[in-house]
Parts: structure tokens; sequence; C-alpha cells
């Protein structure tokens, strides 16, 4: 959560943190999976993310019952979505908004699908572990697996939920749902890693499940990996094979057991002929220079007056914190300049009157940064890095350029321009996954006027 | 031979990254009290880079380590006969200013501000008086060479640059620098114990590890004059003079120092150095350039039949000896003759050694290596060349000098 939002929030759900709660953390950084565990109580009000999502789901169904007693259907669109066939749905591109082709769900438009919201028993859904995948088994990333048998072991040997005349495996324990979780997914259940190569058997026509012949006994419970780091097991969920301790390197199932791409081809590809590709001139990997510094059109309105330059603004990853988090922890603070600085180059600065550590005032079309010049030879000259994301709960004062009111943080300058290209499917390229691959939003690549602001104002 | 064992250092800067972990976790130990927030046992500084406290290196201003005057070693910072003069102020003594005015924010503010137009923000002040201020300089102010102009370009130790070495700090393509790492040294010859009036400061026997009697400490602060590292800092609430005790409560339970503990790039090497004590004296006298070849002959040999029989006798436990056999900074030191100890002109022979940092030396020389074997070594042999990028080594090795460095 970022502090800054939070002040403007009207209702603050204040979240515990690593060590409050029992919860399970991975990577595509590294084939371990983590716990987090509750050493302490949460302080305060705080509770765990599952607890909050629950009082929410628990008060919801409360005011349900009275508002919304029966069951609502809903249609929602679902994108062409990564490995899953609708990958490969569309090879010539037409719109058929423009008359071009047909309108299919699922091919050359999103796929419709009927949901039944039964809010009145949202906390009850919330609490268990639904019969669906009991009876339709589990899968992502284009795999499939049953495990009908696990659902039904969970009913026997764990917490249950009983509601609506039906039992069901109980989540409304934070840490039974971490061991649901780690229960009946192939990378730590080796009998499910099994059958879900199986399956890709069938798909594939090669022979693949000797990869997990091995592990058809592995099992690892939230215990497991509070005693000591456990690593995933082989699965077709992965593209790199991991068994004896082989360090994760991604495709090796593909090349060493003949898995094809998902690609057209099944092959990988440099060359992609899509003419959306074509025209971008992007069908092979290229260089494109800069454009020029108006086609941004970020200072069509700004004004440059008095001793002022107009600097690339540049918002890297910064050294004293991750995104928002940890940059306003007092050692943080302490060992960097006490706010987040503007870095700009020595002879630049000097052009501005600038001396290090002087206050400046930076803006475009979006917004405007108050901020300390960090003045170093360490950056080149025409550019300026303003390390994200500063909060505007400490240090920030006002800006004179806007009316005295207080100024912005790095993202006030920037803006969001979707690179088009990306958000081409259908082809057997990269397609949409939640958090996972989109568009990049290329909003890091701005121009700023900056000038030196003698006096500030809190 | 009176063999003692000290637990010694290395610091690898080609590993540091200068995600100043170390500090923090220093930080978080043992000095987040009140009087000690502008304290940072452990600190992490830019190279080039004036440092903290600000250029501690400069000795000309702040007078720390031994000089030797005629044949006898003596404090530059103080003596029986200055003592008395520099009683109510010494002018060696860094100030708050060569520190830093310690702050926080006044983040009261963001809860009790008034309904407005605009949002509320929190601002500095200072946690010795409580008063908002400006933040004009920090423990690591010029990091990543921030301020460059004023910062890195007056780092004492480019006074002999020529100009076109010192354009060379200027110029994004060809500027170079690394993160130096520092605590206390340790030292064999330490100028704070030497210097303090109250005898409150010792040389542990066991371990070589140098600490403050906090009960006998009289707050002279003679050993923060005297500390060329300045390494020693005084507690402005209780009075008192601290510094970094090697976080002997760990070590005696087994566990690393929490600055090596948590160190990310996994730079530091702890180990335990036998040495010849009676002949601290004799090496601290001898001239500059024979101090780095003195100093490593101190260290003995912890193989030698000779040294351990000796080390049994002045009471060094066998244990010891065996860690002495195993120690990474024995190789490091004496083995590899890689890591050499910091400004061994300060003449208090630190126990803490740096393997210096070779990748600038590859930036700056390698690339437009006026002779072309040396560029060709470089890339041949990593050592020989880390070897050849030690302060000096390239200057003696162009004049045909004898190298003080094995070079194996």
């Amino acid at each position: 959560m970022e502090d800054t939002s939070a002040l403007y929030s009207d209702i603050v759900l204040p979240a515990a943190t690593w060590y409050e709660k029992d919860d399970l953390n991975s990577t595509d950084l590294h084939s371990f999976i983590h716990p987090l565990q509750a050493a302490v109580p949460p302080c305060w009000e705080s509770k765990s993310d599952w607890r909050i999502f629950q009082s929410i789901a628990k008060k919801f169904s409360e005011l349900a019952a009275k508002h919304l007693p029966d069951p609502v259907e809903d249609v929602v669109a679902t994108p062409l979505a990564h490995d899953t066939p609708a990958e490969m749905a569309q090879p010539t591109p037409s719109d058929w908004a423009h008359g071009e082709g047909e309108p299919i769900p699922g091919k050359t438009m999103p796929g419709f699908k009927v949901v039944v919201r039964d809010y009145k028993n949202l906390y009850n859904r919330f609490n268990s572990l639904g019969r669906n995948v009991r009876e339709n088994g589990l899968g992502a990333h284009g795999t499939h697996y049953d495990c009908a048998d696990f659902y039904d072991q969970a009913l026997d040997q764990g917490p249950v939920e009983d509601w609506g005349g039906q039992r069901y495996p109980s989540l409304a324990v934070d840490k039974d749902a971490c061991n649901l979780v780690l229960e009946l997914a192939t990378v730590t259940n080796g009998e499910l890693a099994w059958r879900s190569y199986k399956d890709m058997e069938a798909k594939t026509g090669l022979q693949l499940a000797h990869l997990a012949e091995n592990n058809r006994a592995h099992r690892v419970s939230f215990a497991d990996i509070v005693a000591k780091p456990t690593r995933f097991v082989n699965s077709p969920m992965w593209s790199g094979l991991i068994e004896s301790g082989r360090p994760y390197s991604p495709f090796t199932y593909n090349v060493e057991q003949g898995v094809p791409w998902r690609t057209l081809t099944g092959r990988q590809h440099f060359y992609l002929d899509h003419p959306g590709y074509i025209d971008f001139g992007e069908h092979l990997p290229t260089y494109k220079p800069k454009p020029p510094t108006k086609e941004y059109g970020d200072l069509r309105l700004s004004q440059s007056d008095g001793r002022t330059l107009m600097l690339n603004h540049l918002t890297p990853h910064g050294k004293w914190h991750i995104h928002s988090t940890y940059g306003d922890n007092q050692r943080m603070t302490t060992l960097s300049r006490g706010c987040e600085p503007l870095w700009i180059n020595d002879r630049d600065a000097a052009e501005l009157g600038v001396a290090d550590n002087d206050w400046v005032e930076a803006h475009n079309d979006h917004g405007v940064v108050v901020t300390r010049a960090a003045v170093s030879a360490r950056i080149p000259r025409g550019i300026c890095l303003h390390y994200h994301s500063p909060e505007r709960t400490y240090s920030v004062p006002k800006s004179p350029l806007r009316g005295n009111r207080r100024a912005g943080g790095h993202n006030s300058l920037t803006r969001i321009r979707l690179k088009p290209n990306l958000m081409i499917g259908g082809y057997g390229q990269f397609t949409y996954h939640f958090n996972y691959w989109g568009p990049t939003g290329t909003n890091r690549d701005t121009h700023i006027y900056v000038r030196k602001l003698d006096q500030v104002e809190w | 031979m009176n063999v003692r064992s000290q637990v010694s250092m290395v610091f690898h800067l080609d590993k540091c990254i200068g995600c100043h972990t170390c500090s923090v976790a220093c930080k978080n130990v043992w000095t987040d009290r009140k009087g000690a927030e502008y304290m940072w046992w452990n600190n992490v500084e830019t190279k080039p880079g004036t440092g903290y406290p600000t250029r501690w290196e400069d000795q000309e201003d702040y007078q720390g380590g031994w000089e030797v005057v005629d044949g006898q070693l003596r404090l530059k910072s103080t003596s029986k006969s200055k003592l008395v003069f520099n009683i109510f102020h010494n002018p060696h003594m860094p100030s708050m200013d060569d520190y830093y005015e310690p702050w926080t924010y006044d983040y009261e503010t963001l809860f009790n501000a008034p309904a407005g137009d605009d949002q509320p923000t929190a601002r500095p002040i200072s946690q010795v008086t409580g008063e908002l201020i400006q933040i004009e300089s920090g423990p690591n102010w010029d990091d990543d060479l921030g301020g460059s102009r004023i910062y890195a370009a007056n780092d004492p130790n480019l006074e002999g640059l020529t100009d076109t070495q010192r354009e060379q700090l200027s110029s994004v393509e060809r500027l170079v620098f690394f993160y130096l790492p520092r605590i206390c040294n340790h030292c064999l010859n330490p100028s704070c114990v030497a210097s303090c009036p109250s005898g409150a400061m010792y040389k542990r026997g066991e371990d070589g590890i140098v600490l403050v009697d906090q009960n006998r400490c009289r707050a002279w602060r003679s050993c923060v004059a005297a500390c060329p590292y300045k390494q020693v800092y005084y507690n402005w609430f209780n009075g008192k003079a601290e510094k970094c005790i090697l976080c002997y409560p760990r070590l005696e339970t087994g566990q690393a120092p929490a600055c090596f503990h948590s160190c990310v790039g996994r730079i530091r090497y702890l180990g335990v150095l036998l040495y010849d004590a009676d002949r601290i004296e004799e090496v601290a006298l001898k001239p500059d350039h024979e101090l780095v070849e003195a100093h490593r002959s101190l260290i003995l040999d912890p193989h030698d039949p000779e040294v351990i029989a000796a080390a049994r006798a002045s009471g060094v436990d066998s244990a010891v000896v065996e860690a002495a056999q195993r120690s990474p900074v024995y190789k490091f030191v004496k083995e590899w003759g890689v890591a050499l100890p910091p400004h061994i002109e300060y003449r208090t022979l630190p126990m803490l050694f740096y393997v210096p940092a070779l990748a600038g030396h590859l930036f700056s020389r390698g690339r437009r290596c006026a002779d072309p074997r040396l560029g060709r070594a470089i890339s041949r042999h990593r050592r020989v060349a880390r070897a050849r990028a030690l302060p000096g080594e390239l200057v003696r090795r162009r004049r045909g000098a004898a190298s003080p460095l094995r070079l194996a």
C-alpha cells in the first residue's frame, strides 16, 4: 500500500506484514516456495489479506441476504488467453467490427461465459473449496489434471465447511488454505505432476510421464516448508526441468523432450509475419530511434520561463526502496538524502545555476515535482533520474507553478502509452495472461522543464 | 617471539554492491539509541568521495594516527603537553557538521493537520534538538557520486592526480567509482587506546577486539581525535565513547558479526591471524614504503612448528591455532598477498584488509594501457591484474621497483 494513497482513502484496510501472517509466496525467479509465518500477531487493527477479504465477504453476505437474496446470472467476457488454444485462434487478422469476417466468441472476439453469482453465500463460498475442483480437475498454462481423490482426502482429513446441504474442504483459516494449495498443485504434489504429464502425453503424443515417475510419492505441506526451503518438482506447468538439484533453465522441457513451443510452427520465432508487425517494421527484432521530443506531446502547454532546461525524465528503480515500499523508513531516508532527489548532470546543473542539494521544480503538461537536486557527473547530459516511487507524505514542498499546492511524485510527470503491436494476439505469439503478459506501458519516458527554486513553501 | 591471535577481516571490494545492508544490520543491533543516532559503526562510502565523517582521510586537518619523531612513535593528535590545552577544545575534533545532524520527520502532522484544501507532508526534524531542520548532509551523502563536483573531486586520496586524471572524474564515459565498506580496523597499534587518559580503552588479549570500558570512560574524547579512521564515536547523551565491538557477544556464541552475517555480496571474510607482538613497535617505525611488507611480516605461519610451539607457550589455545590454519584471511593477506591494509601510513597497523576493486582499474587503465603487454596480462590473469591495481603498484612496476606483493 502506498502511504500517499492512504491519505486520500476513505477506508484503509491495514494489511499484516510478512511476519504477522501465514501465507505462501513464490516467484518465477527461482524454484523454491516460501512460507510467510506469523511470528507475532498482527499489530493493532491489521489483519492478514485473507482475513480482510474474508471479513468483507462476511459483511457483504449479511447485506446480500436482504438486498440480493437470489442468485444472479452475469455474462463475463474472457480474453483470448496465454497458453490456451485461443493463442492460435486467429492466424489471419480480421476485425468483425469493420465487416471483416464473423464475430465468433473465443476466436475473433473474447470468449463469453454465464456465471452465477450467489451473493448471499459469498462468505460460505469464500470459506469452501468448491465441487468444481473435484468434478473438473485443475490446470493452468495449458495443462490439466484430475484431483478428485485428493479433494475427497481433504474432506476426510481436514477441516470442513457444511452449508446448503453439502460438505466442502475448509479454506476458512489461512494455514488450511495454504495446505490445500500445496496439496493440489503439481509442483508440490508429485502424483498430480505425473497426471499432468500423462495429460500432456495425450496432447503431444510424446512420452513425458517419466519426468515425474520418481516423484509420485512426493508431498509438501506447510509444516515442511516452514522446516526448510523446499524446491518444486518437475511439472509441465514450467518449461524448465529441475530434477536432482538441477538449476532451473527455461525451455529445457521443450528442447530435451521435443515438446513443441506454443507458436504457429511449434518452433521458436525470430521472424513474425503478422501484417500488424510488418506494418510496424517489427517483424524482426530491430533498432528504433527515439522519437523527436515534441512527438511525445508532453510539453504542449508547459512554458519554459526564465532559466529552464528541458530534460528527458527517467524514473528507474531506486536504491533505497522497492517501488514505494521502505523508502520512507528512517534508515533509508538517512542513508540517502532525506528525500527522493532529482539526479542531474553537473554541467546541466551549472547552466541552471543549480548547486548540489538546491531545490528544483520540474514540470510538464501532466504535473509537477519539487525536490532537491543531486548533481553528479555520473548522469549523462540531457537526462535526469527521479527514482520511483517517492511518497508525498514526507519532504515534498509546495509548487509555485501550481498555485502553491503540494507538488507531486514521480508519476505526476509520466503517462502511460500502450504499444499497439503488443496488443496483437491470436497468432501463436504472446497472448494476454493476468499479471503475466500484457502490453508494456512505456510510461517511464517523458520530457520535463527543470528550474531552480530559490525558496520553498511547505 | 610473542605469539598472539587476532580475529581479523578481509573485505573484497570487487564484490561490494553498495547496498548498505551491513550498515543497517549494525545500526539496528547496536546504535538505535539516544545519543547514538548519528553513529554508523559500519558504513559504506562511495569512492572517490569524502566519506563519513567528511574528509576523514585528511590527517592534516584531523591529526589522527601516529607519526615518527626522532625515531619514536608519537600520537599526532595529542601528547601530555597538548592534553592540558585541549581539555575544553580540541581543534582537530570532528564536529556535528563533519558527521551530520541526525533527523526524522514530523509525522504527527499527517494525523493532526487541520482540514484544508491541500495534502499535509511531514517535514524533517532534528533528532538532537527536535527542531525543524533543512537536511544539508548525511552519513552517506555522496552515495553513487552524488554531488561529485563537491565530494568526489575533494577526496583527499586524489591530491596527487594530474589535471587530466581529474578531468576523468567529471566525464561520464570515463569516470569510475567503487564502494568502501568500513568498520573499526581493530588495529595492532591502536592510537585510540594509546590516547585515552583514563585507560578506558583496551585491546582484548584473546581476539584483539578493541573496546571501551564504559565504566572507566571519562568523556575526554581523545580517542575520537586520535583514531585516523574516525571509528570511535562520542555519545552526546550518556557522555561515553562508543565504537564497533566486532559483535563480540555474537562471536562468543559462534555467530558472525551482524555486518558479516547480513552481507549480500558475501564480500566479508573473518578468520584468525597469529602475529608476533614483540615486533609491533619495530614495524610501526619503518619508513612508509616498507610498512605494507613489514606489517605482513608480523603475521606468522600457523603451520610452522616453531610458531605453534610459541603460540602454546604464550597461552594461545590449540583450537585457535587450528582456526588460524583454516583462516581465509591468512590466505588473502599472506599466501596470496592480494588483501592490503587501508592507509598503512597512519601506522596503527589495521587488522582489516581490503582486496582492492579491479573493475575501475580495467576501465580507467587497462583499456588504453600504454603497455600492451600489461593490457594482455590483465585479461590473462585476474589475480595478477588485481595486484597491479593496488595503489602505487602500477607505478612501482613501471619503474622496475621491487614489489611488496607476491604475485605467484
